[in-house]
């Protein structure tokens, strides 16, 4: 819509960390107690990966769409518009890569996820156990008030981190279309973090590096044999 | 309580002054306000105004909302007039309408705001913003950053001909687009100019400042404390025992003094979220100004600090 270099990436960041932890706040405040339920349905997810059967391969496909399009009208259109004025552009983005996960992952059964065993599987589990479970305890730890922090399934950060670790789940390797908007994502969170300071937040970005890196390798591994 | 990096600045700057200096906060409030004229009409205004970006996009949020209510009962209060927003700036008009709102009609308040789109939707934003400010209209609208500018000012030239608007002005800010601009204000019929300008960044000094005297243009000053980071910049030092020459007693006032004190600014535009700081911010409008000899001598000492 306009020059972008007309703008430094602290001219995007039109709030304060104080109204941004508010505004968390508030929304946990309303959710709550879905936040148990949430962790719940990770915990689910999971266990849907080990029974590794092709109905769970769909199940956990819709769910994680489900998910997607919650995060996308329930945090950024319903409270993140109020005061970042990309966040509709940021709601765009989620609702594709829910329609992706429904196209990929349900009407063409492309997507597998089990518990292999191998390191690259592992590793995907430790992402989804960091994302559903850990990674409220970043922020705690970086001094936030326990009802701001952020939650799998409710806040975008922690869902992708968990979105990683499932695509790392699926085998060959993770559909490259479904990583796409995801890193995307961290690359935006991660410099308006930064800009915030933030830099818990930091998280998501450095899951999104350790995930390309493991794809690349799977890729590589695959072209090799 | 949280203390941030101006209330601790702010708190070593008072114990160093109280024991060194005999003006007082106290005695500052007494002081008549400054206030500089719109060169096209010789209307008057105060030199200190408001900002709103990051400050005022509270959302939703009803105890950030009143708490910024009270920051622009303060400004009021203080004698402030010139409150600047933008639809940039996220949620920042609706909230300033809300407050404008609970204070009830404010005499001396100069509402002043931008258009931000490509040109065709510029007059449904206009239109909103004034919904959203709850004036009749505008003081004074201005052209965000230059966007779609030929076609905003045929729109704004025909608004003030039906007295829709007051002003127009266009803006930029920390140094971008300072050639384009130069070009507008040399042809167009612009009322006033928005750039960035503080003690780090001098470049208007040398162009667009001396310009808008020529041309008769207001200049309003955006990011005075270079959003916070000349608080950053100066936080261990302490502020020079000869700042009370020009009636100054904490670093805000430093930086805007130092700023209001160039004969060819009309206003500056700090934003804040709180009343103790808007107190301060406030208080460079009254007393004394810097001299050009006390205004070489402020940027010596930040220069070697």
């Amino acid at each position: 819509m306009f020059e972008l270099y007309d703008y430094s990436l602290s001219d995007l960041l039109l709030f304060s960390r104080e109204t941004y932890l508010r505004l968390l706040g508030r929304y946990n405040a309303d959710m709550w107690p879905s936040q148990i339920a949430m962790m719940i349905l990770g915990g689910t997810l999971i266990g849907l990966v080990r029974s590794s059967k092709l109905t769970s391969d769909r199940v956990i496909s819709v769910l994680l769409a489900a998910i997607w399009l919650w995060v996308a009208y329930g945090f950024h259109i319903e409270r993140y518009a109020t005061i970042q004025i990309a966040a509709k552009t940021f709601a765009v983005m989620f609702i594709i890569q829910a329609i992706l996960l429904v196209l990929i992952g349900v009407i063409g059964v492309r997507i597998h996820f089990s518990l292999s065993g191998g390191l690259i599987n592992r590793t995907g589990l430790g992402l989804v156990c960091l994302g559903v479970f850990v990674y409220p305890l970043a922020g705690w730890a970086a001094g936030r008030e326990w009802g701001q922090v952020e939650l799998f399934a409710l806040m975008p950060d922690p869902t992708v981190v968990a979105t990683f670790g499932f695509l790392l789940m699926t085998g060959p390797r993770p559909n490259g279309l479904l990583l796409i908007i995801p890193v995307l994502w961290t690359v935006v969170s991660g410099a308006l973090s930064w800009e915030m300071g933030a830099y818990e937040s930091l998280l998501a970005p450095a899951t999104a590096l350790l995930t390309v890196s493991l794809s690349l390798v799977q890729y590589m591994q695959s072209v090799s044999k | 309580m949280q203390i941030d990096r101006r209330t601790l600045i702010a708190s070593l700057a008072s114990m160093s002054a109280c024991a060194a200096l005999p003006f007082s906060i106290g005695r500052a409030a007494t002081l008549p306000l400054i206030t500089r004229s719109i060169p096209k009409t010789g209307e008057q205004l105060p030199v200190i105004g408001m900002g709103s970006s990051v400050t005022f996009n509270v959302g939703d949020d009803p105890e950030l909302r009143d708490n910024r209510t009270d920051v622009l009962r303060s400004f009021f209060e203080a004698g402030g007039g010139l409150i600047d927003s933008s639809p940039m700036y996220g949620s920042s008009e609706e909230v300033i309408g809300y407050g404008l709102k609970r204070l009830g009609p404010q005499k001396k308040s100069f509402a002043a705001t931008k258009v931000w789109t490509q040109g065709g939707a510029g007059p449904a934003q206009m239109e909103n913003s004034r919904k959203l400010w709850n004036v009749d209209r505008f003081d004074l609208l201005q052209i965000h950053n230059l966007v779609s500018w030929q076609d905003h000012l045929e729109t704004l030239l025909e608004m003030k001909a039906q007295n829709k608007l007051r002003y127009i002005g266009v803006t930029t800010s920390h140094g971008r687009r300072h050639r384009d601009l130069i070009e507008i204000m040399k042809t167009q019929p612009v009322d006033f100019v928005q750039f960035t300008y503080n003690l780090l960044n001098r470049r208007a000094e040398r162009d667009l400042l001396p310009l808008a005297r020529e041309r008769k243009i207001a200049v309003i000053i955006n990011r005075p404390f270079r959003r916070g980071a000349l608080f950053d910049r100066f936080a261990n030092h302490p502020l020079p025992s000869w700042a009370s020459e020009f009636d100054c007693s904490n670093w805000a006032q430093f930086f805007l003094k130092f700023i209001i004190s160039h004969s060819s600014v009309t206003c500056a535009i700090p934003a804040t979220t709180r009343v103790d700081h808007m107190h301060e911010n406030m208080g460079a409008a009254r007393g004394r100004l810097p001299s050009p000899a006390q205004r070489k001598r402020m940027i010596q000492y930040v220069a070697e600090l």
